[in-house]
This record gives C-alpha cells, sequence and structure tokens, in this order.
C-alpha cells in the first residue's frame, strides 16, 4: 500500500484530503505542521507527500527542503497542494522542486488522477 | 508564508496625485519664507546706507562735525525718514528732495526679485521632497494592496477548498445514494462555491486591470476569422437555447492589430451574455463589424429579455446589482462587464450598451485600426 504523507493545518482540508487518498486506497498519516512533518518522516519513509505551503511554523518549500536533506527521500515526489493559486504560482513551486501542484479549491477528480499517477 | 507586513503603518491622507502642477508661489509666499528675514536684514542695512549717504551730502553741504549724533538722536529721524520732501537741519530754509521713503518702498520688490530663485530652488527641494515621501507611500499602499489581496484570495480559497471538495465527494456518492432533496442540496452547495471561486478570479483579474498589470500582446488578426472562431465555440450553447447567431460583415473590415487573446475575450463575453439572455424561447444573435475612421465598430445584438433604463448607467461597474428587469437569474458573477470595459480602453477603445426592455440589448465595442502599446 502506498505511504502517504499529509501535510496540512487546516482540519477540514485535512479531513478531505485524506478521505480522497483512503477513498483511493493509499495509507495516510497526518501531520499538521512542519516540525511535525519532519519528524514523521524520520521515522517512516513514505512513498508520497502532500505538502501545504502556509503552515503555522515555516512554509512547505522549506520543510521539503528539509525532508530532502534525508538521501531516502531523494526520489520521493512531493506534490504541493496550495491555496496560492495566483498566475505565476504554478511555476514558482514547480521550479521550487515540487513534482505536481494542485491549486486549492482542489477539482476532486482532477487530484484523483494525479495521486494516481504516483501510485506504488 | 502569511505575508505579514512589519511596516508601521502610514495614514494615507491627502492628494496621492504624482503629477499635480507646480504651485505657483505668490508674493505671500515669498515675504513669509526664509528668504524673507534675509530681505529683513537687507532692507535694514539699506536704510543705513541710504541716511549715510544723506547725511554724508548734508555735511559736505555745511560741514556738520556731529553729524553722527545727529542722525541717532535727532527725534525727527522717523519724519525725515519717511517723508519724501523735508526741510533741511541748517538754517538755510530750502526744500530737498529725501528718496528714502521710495527706496524703502522699492526695496522689498528689489530683494524679492533677487531672492526669487533662490526661494524658487528651496521650493522646489522641498518639493522634491514631498514628492518623494508622496511616491513612498503610494508604493506602500500598492505593497500592502497587493499583500491584502494575496492573502485574502488565500484565506477564501483555503476554505473554498472544503465547501467545494466534500460537496463533490458527496455529489460523487463516494459516501453513498443521496434522497432527491439531498442531490438538489449538494448541487447547490457546489454550485455557489464554484460561483464565490469565480468572483475571487473575476476580483484579481479586474484589481490587474486597473492596476496596470495586464500586458497586452499586439498582433495582425483578422477579425471575421476570429469572431468566426468564437461564435463556433458558443454554437453548441446557442443551439441548446434555441438561439441563431448571425453574421453581418462589413467586407472593409479585415485585419486589425490589437491583442488576440482580449479581443476573443471581450467578444466571447459578449455572445455568452447575448445567449445568456435569450428569451425562453430562444432568439437570434447579431454580430455585426462596420468600419469607422480609423476604428472597427463590432456589435453583438439580441433578441433577448433587454436591460431597463435604470440599470443601464451602472452596468459597467463591478456589482451592480441589477435586480430589476432580467426575467432570468444571471448566473455571472457581476464583475464581467467591468472586466471588459476596463480590457476594451486598455486596447485603446471604447464599449457601450443600448437596450429597449423587453426587445434586446445591443453592445457594441470600438477598437482602433492599430492598437498603441503603452510604454
Amino acid at each position: 500500500m502506498t505511504k502517504v504523507l499529509v501535510v496540512e493545518d487546516n482540519a477540514l482540508n485535512m479531513e478531505l484530503v485524506c478521505d480522497i487518498l483512503d477513498a483511493k486506497g493509499f495509507s495516510t498519516e497526518r501531520a499538521v505542521d512542519g516540525a511535525e512533518a519532519i519528524k514523521k518522516a524520520e521515522k517512516v519513509i513514505f512513498d508520497l507527500i502532500i505538502m501545504d505551503i502556509a503552515l503555522p511554523d515555516m512554509d512547505g518549500i522549506e520543510v521539503t527542503k528539509i525532508i530532502k536533506t534525508n538521501p531516502a527521500y531523494k526520489n520521493v515526489p512531493v506534490i504541493a497542494l496550495t491555496a496560492y493559486a495566483l498566475k505565476g504560482d504554478r511555476e514558482k513551486f514547480l521550479e521550487a522542486g515540487f513534482n505536481d501542484y494542485v491549486p486549492k479549491p482542489l477539482d476532486v477528480s482532477e487530484f484523483m488522477k494525479i495521486i494516481e499517477k504516483y501510485k506504488g | 508564508m502569511g505575508t505579514k507586513s512589519e511596516d508601521e503603518p502610514i495614514e494615507l491622507k491627502g492628494n496621492l496625485k504624482e503629477d499635480e502642477p507646480h504651485p505657483v508661489e505668490t508674493l505671500t509666499d515669498m515675504v513669509l519664507s526664509r528668504a524673507s528675514i534675509q530681505i529683513l536684514i537687507l532692507i535694514i542695512l539699506s536704510i543705513l546706507a541710504a541716511q549715510i549717504l544723506i547725511m554724508a551730502l548734508s555735511y559736505t553741504r555745511s560741514s556738520f562735525p556731529t553729524w553722527l549724533d545727529d542722525i541717532i538722536f535727532n527725534p525727527l529721524f522717523l519724519v525725515f525718514l519717511l517723508s519724501p520732501f523735508t526741510g533741511s537741519e541748517t538754517e538755510v530754509s530750502f526744500v530737498v528732495f529725501n528718496p528714502t521713503p521710495f527706496v524703502l518702498l522699492l526695496l522689498p520688490v528689489v530683494y524679492i526679485f533677487l531672492f526669487r530663485p533662490w526661494a524658487k530652488r528651496a521650493a522646489g527641494r522641498k518639493r522634491t521632497e514631498e514628492m518623494r515621501i508622496k511616491k513612498e507611500r503610494i508604493e506602500y499602499a500598492r505593497k500592502v494592496k497587493n499583500e491584502y489581496l494575496i492573502n485574502m484570495s488565500h484565506e477564501l480559497r483555503t476554505h473554498l477548498n472544503s465547501i467545494i471538495g466534500f460537496s463533490e465527494l458527496m455529489k460523487q456518492k463516494i459516501t453513498g445514494e443521496l434522497n432527491v432533496k439531498q442531490n438538489s442540496y449538494i448541487n447547490n452547495i457546489h454550485s455557489s462555491g464554484n460561483t464565490l471561486l469565480a468572483i475571487i478570479s473575476d476580483l484579481l483579474d479586474l484589481n490587474k486591470i486597473e492596476t496596470g498589470k495586464v500586458e497586452i500582446v499586439v498582433e495582425k488578426i483578422s477579425v471575421p476569422e476570429t469572431i468566426t472562431e468564437n461564435i463556433d465555440h458558443i454554437q453548441e450553447k446557442a443551439a441548446k437555447q434555441n438561439v441563431t447567431i448571425k453574421k453581418e460583415f462589413d467586407p472593409a473590415v479585415e485585419h486589425i492589430e490589437t491583442d488576440k487573446n482580449i479581443f476573443k475575450q471581450i467578444l466571447g463575453n459578449l455572445l455568452d451574455n447575448a445567449v445568456k439572455f435569450s428569451k425562453e424561447a430562444g432568439g437570434i444573435v447579431t454580430v455585426t463589424t462596420k468600419k469607422e475612421g480609423d476604428m472597427v465598430k463590432i456589435s453583438v445584438s439580441d433578441t433577448g429579455v433587454g436591460i431597463r433604463e435604470i440599470d443601464m448607467n451602472k452596468l459597467f461597474t463591478p456589482f451592480p446589482h441589477i435586480e430589476s428587469g432580467l426575467t432570468r437569474k444571471p448566473h455571472g458573477t457581476g464583475i464581467g462587464l467591468a472586466i471588459l470595459k476596463g480590457l476594451v480602453e486598455l486596447c485603446g477603445g471604447t464599449i457601450r450598451a443600448e437596450s429597449e426592455f423587453g426587445e434586446g440589448s445591443t453592445f457594441t465595442f470600438l477598437l482602433p485600426l492599430k492598437t498603441e502599446k503603452k510604454a
């Protein structure tokens, strides 16, 4: 089963994303801020990370960089799931090293298609 | 990543226009300026100089030994200063001309003219400083507004994510079957969520146009071809509502130089509205082109529900709240026509609407044959 780490501070959005992932047969682990995400990513090597950007303690780009310092995460895809959805944001996040970018509010079918790509 | 500004809030007062005309310095301004102190000193010095000159003349005439005492202690000193004609102090009684009062009157004028360039430079420096502060405030206001819009958009999208996302999941019946009412309610929630999302996008677009952030790309386009592309795009939707689209093209209108995407957006929106506000039974939408001098006039006429006269003048403002006159609920965001007006003007054109309530509406926009790209 594909292990996914979902980093999201908004409880409702967390529930939504995890419900979709669960329905699609992923195994989900939740982290509500950057520190928790880093800690959980150290214990278990996940197959996929879904990363919110505006987190209470640090931003998702930074969290991803820290997690990626672990060589085990070299090829683990990270998807940015963010409400920063203005023109140019997609390019900005892809350039920052995210494998995919999903703007909020997410299109459920579109999101399902994207995560399907990363299912092991 | 909440981009909260740590700067002290600056009160934004007064006129923030950058290109105010340079104020004309009046005589009062000049006298009250710092230059007046120097003028005053010079006037006093001049009075003394004039006195010495006059006294020196008297001295040579009568070999007056205590002339200095006379200048300082003579009680008639002031009278002498101020009266243009005065009797000589000597026994010889004849009237001499005393130029001092004239000199006194003339001096401020002379000095103001002497100091004018200096005062102007000082005022210029002050002005430059004021302009710099104003400019900084404008910049700051723009920055704050921009951050505000980014944050607002982020917050609204975060919550819309739940509204649209959960309702979508229910619509997909992931949680099980819904009864008819539940199905209808969830569709309402989902569609309202999407409308809110469209409003946010439109507001940001309008802001972009208003702050001059939309760049136009001018290229040569074929008007009939582009319009036909637009019509093809909406044909299916029109057919569903029993609306026929007609073309009445002026053969003189062929190519224009403008921004193709903006052109298509304007026309597409007008066509969309024309079909959307058609009558229940359907109708006819006519797209007309006409050459008018160095402009091209494009009209989209419909035989739809029309707009009441009372609503006409607020048509191109955001959220016009048209309550009367539309027999069908509009599905737009209420910002669409304001955006169109901004886009047309960006391309150097104009847009207007005419309508007869119950009969139909005509939206006309004029674009220059060649749009000049603003530097």
